[in-house]
């Protein structure tokens, strides 16, 4: 019942150890196959799954270049998880940082509700940071910056036929260790 | 909020303990790729499915044709516990439920799942087999429903606002009082679809141990201090002077006392009171100072 799937938010990255995390955070990623949209995806805990990277997508690539442009979050994202986005690009522009770098999802299905009234998936992920890297203004990475595994849990619903991640629950450092077969 | 009492005094500083906890953001949360961290404070880490609530909260069944879900719902008024809950019979043919675990023998069990949203945005569900009447209704009793829904009570730990606020001098009155939020009437319900129940916790008294063997008595949260108040006023409601030193500091503490009732259903009882409580430490000094407020 439960998948398990390994993602990279930066689909172009290839899966990065902490060593050489500083190179690769400073390429900007680039997609070299367009995901599906979650939308064209019949099942539905498998649409959930490509909702959630759409997210995470979405405020990587923010993240190499943080903007201001904060409703780009709410084609994708409402409720808590849209606050929560929204407060992460907010936050790296209020300390002046942008960052690189991919984040490596390991993702499961906890629970689903699925009737024909209502499509919920809730799924569990245990995300590496460690291929990530955060930069100041200066362009030097900042200094003290703790990645390493944290656990998401998030919800995603089909609403009006989009399926929008409406929570988005983060925890901290050392949260979850990822499955040895993930 | 309002200026608090000072004293200038020649005997230098003092150092004040207190147990006053402080909340440290993490150091890079917002600069983290991944943002701003769940609180666990709120249980908002854990996120589970949840059926939609009624709009209006009101109860009720209907059909259970296909997959469809009837529904009840209420509401609580504390914004720091299950404020927000709907429950809902679920049509299933599943002998087995993950939290509510095997369906009990024989035809009459349905599937009730109720969903509590948290103030961060998340919820948490809570499942279990109850048993249809030949009347169709479900068969739970109004007080097993209350001590669910007193379970859920969350009730806030007291903060004292006293003035002065950390250390005192003899013949000088203390304006001895907690915070509106520690004093507010907290709420929690719980539901099957047809019968809500909501508890209710009303405070009721403070009582104040004053660290040298004294002890207060009030009824209410105490009068904050203002300065509109005179320099060496008493409090109009809850107050305490030191007439000596204390050789230690002395180590006061609050406790609240909650008178919980619910209701619902037609029926309405109460249960023994809890209480809350805080304490801090302050010293006790000789007033051989100059008092500015």
């Amino acid at each position: 019942m439960f998948a398990t799937l390994v993602l990279l938010a930066a689909a172009a990255c290839s899966e990065s150890s902490p060593d050489d995390a500083a190179s690769s955070a400073d390429e900007t990623p680039s997609t070299a196959t367009a995901p599906l949209p979650p939308e064209t995806i019949n099942d539905p805990e498998a649409a959930a799954i490509a909702a959630y990277t759409r997210y995470w997508d979405t405020l990587m690539s923010a993240f190499a270049d943080p903007d201001g442009d904060l409703s780009e979050y709410e084609a994708i994202a409402e409720g808590q998880a849209l606050e929560h986005a929204q407060a992460t690009e907010e936050g790296w522009i209020a300390e002046g940082v942008h960052g690189g770098g991919a984040i490596v999802h390991h993702v499961e299905v906890k629970e689903s509700l699925l009737t024909d009234e209502v499509q919920q998936v809730v799924l569990v992920d245990c995300a590496d940071t460690t291929g990530t890297q955060v930069f100041g203004a200066d362009g030097e990475p900042v200094e003290g910056e703790v990645y390493g595994y944290r656990e998401i849990q998030s919800r995603v619903e089909l609403l009006d036929g989009f399926w929008i991640v409406t929570v988005m629950a983060v925890q901290e450092i050392g949260s979850c260790t990822p499955d040895d077969d993930s | 909020m309002h200026a608090r009492r000072r004293f200038l005094t020649w005997l230098g500083a003092i150092a004040v303990a207190s147990c006053a906890g402080v909340a440290v953001l993490p150091r890079g949360v917002l600069a983290d790729p991944l943002g701003p961290e769940c609180s666990d404070a709120t249980d908002s880490c854990e996120v589970v499915a949840e059926h939609p609530g009624s709009p209006d909260g009101s109860s009720g069944s209907e059909g259970s044709g296909g997959d469809s879900a009837s529904e009840g719902g209420g509401s609580g008024g504390d914004a720091g516990g299950l404020s927000d809950c709907t429950s809902a019979v679920v049509d299933t043919d599943a002998d087995t439920h993950p939290s509510a675990g095997a369906r009990p023998a024989g035809d009459d069990y349905v599937l009730v799942v109720e969903t509590c949203a948290l103030p961060s945005g998340a919820s948490v569900q809570s499942a279990e087999w109850l048993e249809l009447g030949a009347d169709g209704q479900l068969q739970i009793r109004a007080e097993v429903l209350a001590q669910r829904a007193i379970d859920r009570l969350h009730l806030p730990q007291p903060v004292m606002d006293t003035s002065p606020e950390s250390k005192q001098l003899v013949h000088l009155p203390i304006w001895l009082a907690v915070t509106e939020a520690s004093w507010e009437v907290q709420s929690a319900t719980a539901s099957v679809p047809g019968l809500t129940v909501t508890a209710t916790a009303t405070p009721v008294l403070a009582s104040w141990s004053m660290g040298n063997g004294d002890s207060r008595k009030c009824t209410g949260p105490g009068t904050v201090w203002t300065p509109a108040a005179g320099e060496t006023d008493s409090s109009p409601d809850c107050g305490y002077l030191y007439e000596q030193v204390t050789e230690a500091d002395a180590e006061v503490t609050v406790t609240v006392t909650w008178e919980i009732r619910w209701s619902g259903g037609g029926e309405s009882g109460s249960v023994p009171d809890m209480t809350t409580t805080a304490q801090t430490t302050w010293p006790v000094i000789e007033s051989q100072s100059l008092v500015q407020r």
